[in-house]
């Protein structure tokens, strides 16, 4: 690896809202406590992990920069792009929020404005089907179900759902 | 307690959050019950079924659950501009984007109608909740990368309503656009949330035979939130809470 291209992988990685949820959502976490598994095809060296990390959190400033493909290895999804919502008028005010996805991963969302008050906030919640589409920590990913498209019963074993089912 | 069984060739998967008692067994067979009595009315196997009867022009008065069936398509149909088309390219009639979704919406209203309020039903990879899986949370429900089966493109929580996904990645180009006779290619997958599974369903499928730019179609015909990825594993998304207030 070159350093012009190790330069890249970090600012690619300051672009994100933190390292670990590029590990979004790896199963490598979900049904049990399981240490998060390591990304695979990840080039980065654990100390920079850390640092972007904690680094541009999640200021959440609308970024609409894309980073060319990943230096790294084989791994085919890890172009960053945020993209700020538009602010949309909801009876319980201005809502935005930031979405920066990785590749086909939705990395992080950010609320950049919410109607303000408990009250309205609750109501807002209530009154549209997500919460958020947050980040999904490997650690702290509480997956309930899986969708996904209409697998039949082979396709069922392989499946996620098939590991939830067998836990409950 | 979860209770598995195979209906419409899909493995569901019915957690109901209330205790293993008779009453909840006895709900759930009922739901399952339900749901093998509309396979049977809809199946494209069974050469006695309804649809299959009414296809050949047998059916003199349609039941009302194939009215109610024919009528959903006939709206997404005209909806979608003919992208969703429940007839197939070569003759008869392929009810199953809408007979599965619809069904099971109607087996968690039974369900709800007898007083159970948290529970969660996935049929083959498309959901159902109600209420939340404990108190003070709601129903976490990934979503399944079209590209790694073991990782999610998203989570989203949903207390009461529906996440449908379509791909091509589990049964192949099953999708035709209808407006073009062809298999639909500009898209792997799509991801709907809506209020109920019936919506969800239709406009997933819908989605994927439409391409990217059926995201911003189905938010304005009920959805709340849709995720679709390209063949390159890029994303499209929306979110009706962002669209501009109408």
């Amino acid at each position: 690896m070159t350093a012009r291209r190790w330069r890249g992988t970090f600012v690619y990685l300051g672009a994100l809202a933190g390292l670990a949820a590029v590990a979004v959502a790896r199963f490598g976490g979900l049904p049990v406590d399981q240490a998060a598994a390591p990304v695979p095809g990840s080039t980065v060296p654990a100390g920079d992990t850390g640092g972007a990390a904690g680094g541009s959190g999640s200021q959440g400033t609308p970024d609409p920069s894309t980073s060319p493909s990943n230096p790294g290895t084989g791994s085919p999804d890890t172009s960053t792009v945020t993209v700020a919502g538009d602010v949309a008028q909801t009876p319980y005010g201005p809502v935005q929020v930031t979405v920066t996805f990785t590749g086909t991963r939705i990395a992080d969302v950010q609320t950049v404005q919410a109607p303000s008050g408990p009250e309205s906030s609750q109501i807002a919640a209530r009154s549209t089907p997500i919460l958020a589409q947050e980040v999904v920590d490997a650690q702290s990913a509480r997956i309930d179900t899986v969708s996904g498209a209409t697998y039949t019963s082979e396709g069922y074993r392989e499946s996620v759902q098939s590991a939830i089912d067998a836990r409950g | 307690m979860r209770y598995l069984e195979t209906v419409m060739g899909v493995p569901m998967s019915l957690d109901l959050r209330d205790p293993d008692d008779d009453r909840s067994r006895a709900a759930a067979r009922s739901a399952f019950d339900l749901l093998r009595a509309e396979d049977a009315r809809f199946s494209p196997f069974r050469a006695d079924s309804e649809l299959r009867r009414y296809e050949r022009g047998l059916v003199d008065a349609p039941s009302p659950e194939l009215a109610e069936v024919l009528s959903i398509a006939a709206g997404v149909q005209a909806a979608s501009a003919g992208a969703f088309d429940i007839r197939r390219p070569g003759g008869g009639l392929d009810a199953n984007g809408v007979v599965k979704g619809w069904a099971v919406q109607r087996a968690v209203e039974l369900l709800r109608a007898e007083g159970f309020g948290d529970l969660c039903f996935n049929a083959g990879g498309d959901v159902v909740v109600v209420g939340g899986p404990e108190p003070g949370r709601s129903w976490a429900v990934g979503v399944r990368s079209p590209l790694v089966p073991d990782e999610l493109v998203a989570r989203v929580e949903v207390r009461e309503g529906a996440v449908a996904t379509s791909g091509t990645y589990e049964r192949g180009q099953h999708v035709w656009d209808g407006r073009t006779g062809r298999a639909a290619d500009g898209l792997v997958a799509a991801t709907v949330v809506a209020g109920d599974l019936t919506t969800a369903d239709v406009l997933a499928t819908s989605v994927l035979a439409l391409g990217p730019d059926g995201v911003e179609w189905a938010l304005g015909q009920g959805a709340a939130w849709v995720l679709a990825v390209r063949p390159d594993g890029t994303l499209v998304s929306g979110d009706a809470g962002q669209r501009p207030a109408a």
